[in-house]
């Protein structure tokens, strides 16, 4: 397959599953009739378009955030999940929720998104302080750290649970499984500030990724100023990372499974898998918040549920087809 | 010409480099000899201007290597590593074709640059094969094909750290046929190598190193004899003058 035909192929399923997405749900939306003055209309207006972006967006950036860290850690099982970026955010965000009880919707509703983001900044940068040793980063100690801090921040939240009202409970638990529900058009905007470099940035990326894959030593010897690469790398992923578990909660496995798919499309090169990792992981989260709101119609199940139900199996088949590469070896 | 003078590095505690000062001189092929753990591949690392010594300077052509901007560095210094962690399915050509990253290439001048280096190490049947796929002598090849693709007109420097560990005997011979015309053109060469008879092929002049000290420098004749070899290694070398040059065997004890 032509990577013409894979690009064309990919926005066309774009399409369909975005317009698919407009159109199912609880009210049925006609699209002809979105600019009468019918409750079909105002679902279409302040209910499904923001929501619909919102998820374009969401598993654009968590996809290609998912890309550029396995190639930043050269290590095709690494997801930012790993490195700590999602638990650090939502641990933040959690936390102030709890704490502040209702005044967290005080400033528009920004404080959850600040927090979060916060808390994703703060971990990742967190993390590569810890991982920097005598010889320069070391991706080992940063994935152990990762792990650490992974391991903190979810007991951190457990923690939380039980200083949670009733209220806030439902809210955190629906949160921290993932959710696309409730999106507004302010949400759009706060992410669109994170995704708007990100999507920009990242692709242009790609050869010097490709320079990492082969060694931290021999990128630089092909001229690529390692630790400055690193670091905008660290710093776009966490922002990425860090405003989509802001406003969504944690949606496990699309950074993981999308850049596996495109890889076997098109192989492991950066200037294609970035650009690809994005399209098909808007894809894919649209297709799961569709059938997230189809299952158990008229309520909905958390979208991180649909993922994490899809992608842990592949998860597992991707584990067990690496044991047997290595057996072979 | 690379210059290093006064080397020194120490970690924990312990000596890797002590005062070592070198001279690659251009269109010369110098091999670095020496047991395990004698700083061989610290030293490359220190020559190449990745690492920083302790004390000591790097300079090419006067200017100090470490603080050259790393785009240019690239396109006067090329260097083979022991260490390859390439672990994604990339295409043997993709590999090569990362060699011309520093040369800024256009897209057909890569591909040309690249089909003449496969062509080189006899590499074009696989060069559309999956790197991962290949044996460890395959991706050797492939890796000091990079290098060598890395190597373009303004390269003053080449550095290769054990480049033919895992190659058969037909292109260990290429290798050194390669090396021996990227050094005609004018380029440094620096080498590591452990066999003794590649070493005598290959050096214009030979480094002896042990414990981080230099422990000899000079012409084959005058370096590589039973008495120098055997006191380095801690073994009986026998050396054996033939028409096609001396022949090194070695045997137990000291």
């Amino acid at each position: 397959m032509s990577h013409r035909t894979i690009v064309i192929g990919l926005w066309f399923l774009l399409l369909i599953s975005a317009l698919f997405s407009l159109m199912t749900g609880p009210v049925a939306v006609d699209l002809s009739g979105v600019f009468d003055d019918s409750v079909a209309s105002q679902v279409f207006w302040q209910l499904r378009l923001p929501r619909l972006l919102l998820t374009l967006l969401a598993g654009a950036l968590l996809a290609i955030t998912g890309a550029a860290a396995q190639s930043l850690f050269r290590n095709p099982l690494a997801d930012p999940g790993l490195i700590g970026i999602s638990a650090g955010a939502a641990l933040s965000a959690g936390g102030m929720m709890v704490l502040l009880g209702s005044s967290v919707y005080l400033l528009g509703g920004l404080m959850l998104p600040l927090a979060a983001f916060a808390g994703g900044v703060l971990t990742t940068l967190l993390v590569a302080r810890l991982s920097v040793t005598l010889q320069g980063v070391s991706v080992t100690n940063m994935l152990l750290c990762g792990i650490a801090i992974n391991a903190i921040a979810l007991a951190g939240l457990g923690g939380l649970k039980y200083l949670a009202g009733d209220q806030q409970l439902r809210q955190l638990s629906f949160w921290l499984l993932g959710s696309l529900n409730h999106s507004r058009w302010q949400d759009l905007l706060v992410l669109l500030v994170a995704a708007v470099p990100v999507l920009w940035l990242l692709p242009r990326y790609g050869q010097k990724l490709n320079l990492l894959l082969l060694g931290e030593q021999q990128a630089g010897l092909l001229g690529l100023n390692v630790v400055r690469c690193k670091r905008l790398m660290i710093l776009l992923i966490a922002l990425g990372v860090g405003a989509v578990v802001a406003l969504t909660g944690i949606i496990g496995f699309v950074g993981l499974v999308v850049p596996h798919l495109v890889r076997l499309l098109t192989g492991p090169d950066n200037r294609r898998l970035l650009p690809l990792s994005a399209l098909l992981g808007a894809v894919l989260l649209t297709v799961a918040d569709s059938v997230s709101r189809l299952l158990v119609s008229p309520a909905e199940l958390p979208v991180g549920i649909v993922t994490a139900l899809v992608g842990g199996p592949f998860f597992l088949l991707l584990l067990t087809r690496r044991k047997r590469e290595l057996s072979i070896c | 010409m690379l210059t290093a003078t006064g080397l020194c590095l120490k970690r924990n505690g312990q000596t890797l480099l002590d005062d070592i000062s070198v001279e690659l001189p251009p269109g010369e092929i110098t091999v670095l000899l020496g047991p395990n753990g004698a700083g061989k591949s610290t030293l490359l690392g220190m020559l190449c201007g990745l690492n920083r010594a302790d004390s000591g300077r790097v300079c090419l052509a006067g200017v100090e290597l470490s603080g050259m901007e790393p785009q240019l560095r690239a396109r006067y210094l090329a260097m083979y590593t022991q260490q390859q962690p390439l672990n994604f399915p990339f295409r043997v050509e993709e590999v090569v074709a990362l060699g011309c990253y520093p040369l800024l290439l256009d897209r057909s001048a890569t591909a040309v640059r690249v089909s003449a280096c496969l062509q080189q190490f006899q590499l074009e049947s696989l060069a559309q094969r999956d790197y991962t796929s290949l044996s460890g002598g395959e991706q050797q090849r492939v890796q000091v094909a990079r290098v060598l693709a890395q190597a373009g007109p303004d390269c003053q420097v080449l550095l290769l750290d054990e480049p033919v560990s895992e190659m058969d005997l037909r292109y260990q011979q290429l290798l050194l046929q390669q090396i021996r015309m990227v050094a005609a053109a004018g380029v440094s060469v620096c080498c590591v190598l452990h066999d003794l008879n590649l070493a005598a092929q290959l050096a214009d002049r030979v480094v002896l190193l042990q414990q981080g000290r230099m422990a000899a420098v000079g012409p084959v004749d005058s370096v590589m004899t039973e008495r120098q070899l055997s006191d380095l290694y801690q073994v009986t070398v026998r050396k054996t003058d033939t028409l096609s040059g001396p022949v090194f065997i070695s045997q137990p004890g000291p």
